[in-house]
């Protein structure tokens, strides 16, 4: 989960409802000013067209009366007398026989150009007397036609740019209050998703406490709505009792294990003490008795790393996480081994960034620490080099490495370092059981990191162990 | 040894009869007035009629528990420092401990040494004896003061951390001293990394205190520590 805040704001799906709830808010207003505008210009043309068939009534009559005494031409005449209401610009009045013959065509004219003459909406070639209509009229041009008693057609056209005149300011409107509404949908959007999301959202702040602080007792709060994401929170605390009964007893029963065995390994080696220091002893005795002493730590070191990588492995270690400066834990664990370095002429060298924070438990990751740079220096021939590192990762986490210019280990050897009880080197009997780098391994997990070996026989070994940044 | 130990009173409460058994044998060696309880009810009624200057007490019990009864008796107003004993080695187990009102907490297994400086640290504290300038052993001092070692009439040079370590060692002189304990004192850690840095150290030590000057100084215990001493 290392994606950039934006990214993962982007891709939840409170996000993705907000976007749905916006699209359909938007949506709709959308349609709703649509619809109204259809309505709005649909009234507007049926006006236009009442106007031009009353006014083409007016004209059919007036042209059936006049007919015997001249038709077209009186109608001409009665029209320059009584010109229709809105004579202007595109408007025109025409006589068409069937085969398209104009007989009369009354309409404002200008002069467009040396051979073009503007009748109406109709632009007039004066050599050839082709007409053609203007490419500006098409769009408005209300058209209402009558056949007359003679077999010829009555036309009479308006340009009706007042449509434009009164949709225009709708248009301009519209697209301002989409503006708001937009506004309004996402912000709608955002509170809805949020309310919405929230039982969600309490479950994953429940689980990611749990996976933070180890803390089990953790619960969703309930709402008491009994709806079906407050079914969600209640089976998901059920499912928090059972895993917390199920760890609580399987601890138990580790420290029921650990107790049985540390009692007898306490009265062992109380017995041993007492008797070394009563002083009555034979130097033979004196030894035996301090090897049975050695003995017992040895085998309490092992059941603590037995125990501990249990735990670990089982998601059940305790981890008290505070955060930490990375570079301060570091240096305390180079602190500790710079005389064992000196001793053995190896050289620690130290690569920090500073400023990176980790949410560890300072213990535990001490103990990580140390094991690792003891089993860089450990490796690492008389006067090698040991390098200890930290850097930024590109999701803010750290980046510890421990490199040393040692042996290395043999690349069929590398996937088995971790393993409980493996050891590369079987000659290495000296210290530790080989259990140190599976608990290495155990207890990074257990926060969340990784551990990575890298090596090259006869180059040396990188130890690389990636911490997550700190949540909050 | 005795003079910090004379007419001490310490309360041993401890259900297991063996480890019960070398504790109070421990403590009487080295000089204490030492009464066992074999379990907490006991342990309570016994620190309630008498007077102790210190309890060590087993966390783990039959019927009242280790911290029950430091509870109850700090309920009571009885101040005495108390050390818990515990097979539980977690560090909220620690400090379960120490928020019920004990004053240090030694993990089963252990040396019986740790348990005795730990006794004996926490008696000084409380009595809040003055503070030494100088330590002295045979014909090795060292001033606190100024931070100079002699031994014999000759400075010795010491690092901090060797510097440490002996001032320690001559604390705690004739005492046996626990590589848990060096750690805890030299490096302030608190737990055992299983290493050998104690001894390297020890041997750094031993290098420039010991190595040009008769008699020794520095004797390892096997199985148990250090111990500083002169004859």
């Amino acid at each position: 989960m290392s994606l950039s805040p934006i990214k993962r704001f982007t891709r939840s799906v409170s996000f993705r409802l907000n976007l749905w709830y916006l699209s359909v808010f938007s949506g709709s207003a959308a349609a709703l000013f649509f619809l109204l505008y259809l309505l709005l210009s649909e009234a507007i043309i049926k006006k236009d067209q009442n106007l031009l068939k009353a006014q083409l009534a007016e004209y059919g009559a007036v042209y059936e009366q006049t007919y015997r005494s001249g038709g077209a031409l009186a109608l001409g005449r009665w029209i320059e007398r009584n010109p229709p209401s809105r004579f202007e610009g595109s408007s025109f009045v025409h006589v068409v026989t069937p085969d398209r013959q104009t007989i009369m065509l009354k309409a404002p004219q200008t002069r467009v150009g040396s051979d073009l003459l503007q009748v109406g909406p109709f632009v007039v070639q004066l050599e050839t007397g082709l007409m053609t209509l203007s490419e500006e009229s098409e769009r408005d041009l209300v058209i209402s036609t009558m056949e007359l008693s003679d077999g010829n057609y009555l036309q009479i056209g308006l340009l009706t740019d007042n449509r434009e005149i009164l949709l225009e300011p709708f248009r301009r409107t519209f697209l301002l209050c989409m503006l708001p509404i937009l506004a309004l949908g996402f912000v709608g959007g955002a509170v809805f998703a949020h309310r919405a999301m929230r039982p969600v959202r309490n479950v994953i702040k429940t689980a990611d406490e749990i996976i933070d602080t180890g803390k089990l007792e953790a619960r969703v709060p309930m709402r008491n709505s009994d709806d079906e994401l407050d079914d969600l929170a209640d089976l998901f605390n059920r499912m928090l009792d059972k895993n917390q009964a199920l760890i609580t007893s399987m601890r138990e029963a580790l420290d029921n294990v650990a107790h049985d065995l540390r009692t007898p390994l306490t009265r062992l080696r109380g017995t041993a003490e007492m008797a070394l220091q009563g002083g009555d002893m034979t130097p033979t005795g004196q030894e035996a008795l301090g090897e049975c002493l050695e003995e017992t730590d040895r085998v309490l070191v092992i059941l603590k790393t037995y125990m501990d990588v249990a735990e670990a492995e089982a998601g059940v270690l305790r981890l008290n996480r505070e955060r930490v400066d990375v570079a301060a834990l570091l240096n305390e664990a180079v602190e500790l081994y710079e005389y064992v370095a000196e001793e053995k002429n190896v050289n620690v060298s130290k690569n920090f960034e500073t400023g990176l924070v980790s949410s560890v438990d300072p213990v535990r990751m001490r103990q990580v620490f140390a094991n690792l740079l003891d089993n860089a220096i450990k490796y690492t021939p008389d006067g090698g080099e040991v390098l200890v590192a930290i850097r930024r990762r590109p999701d803010s986490g750290s980046e510890i490495v421990f490199k040393d210019n040692g042996p290395g280990i043999p690349r069929s050897d590398l996937p088995r370092i971790f393993d409980r009880l493996y050891r590369a080197d079987k000659s290495r009997s000296k210290r530790g059981l080989g259990l140190g780098l599976s608990l290495v391994k155990a207890i990074i997990e257990a926060h969340g990191g990784t551990i990575e070996a890298l090596s090259e026989e006869g180059v040396g070994t990188e130890m690389c162990v990636r911490l997550g940044r700190p949540s909050r | 040894m005795s003079q910090d130990s004379e007419n001490m009173r310490i309360l041993v409460v401890e259900d297991d009869e063996k480890i019960g058994s070398f504790v109070s044998k421990g403590l009487k060696q080295s000089g204490f007035a030492v009464d066992l309880c074999p379990n907490g009810e006991k342990g309570l009624e016994m620190a309630r009629s008498t007077d102790y200057d210190l309890a060590v007490v087993d966390v783990m019990m039959p019927e009242m528990d280790g911290l029950t009864l430091v509870q109850t008796l700090r309920q009571d107003h009885r101040q005495m420092p108390v050390i818990f004993l515990s097979a539980r080695a977690s560090v909220d187990d620690r400090i379960r401990g120490l928020q019920s009102g004990g004053d240090d907490y030694v993990t089963k297994p252990f040396a019986f040494s740790e348990l005795l400086a730990r006794v004996q640290a926490l008696l000084r504290r409380a009595a809040q004896s003055t503070e030494p300038t100088k330590l002295s052993i045979g014909d090795l001092t060292m001033n606190l003061l100024t931070r100079e070692v002699f031994r014999a009439g000759v400075k010795i040079e010491l690092q901090q951390r060797e510097f440490s370590l002996l001032e320690y060692l001559l604390r705690n002189a004739n005492r046996v001293v626990t590589k848990t304990l060096i750690l805890e004192h030299v490096w302030d850690y608190s737990f055992d990394p299983q290493t050998n840095v104690v001894d390297v150290l020890v041997h750094r030590l031993r290098s420039k205190v010991d190595k040009d000057f008769e008699p020794k100084l520095i004797h390892t215990m096997r199985g148990v520590g250090y111990v500083l001493k002169s004859d």
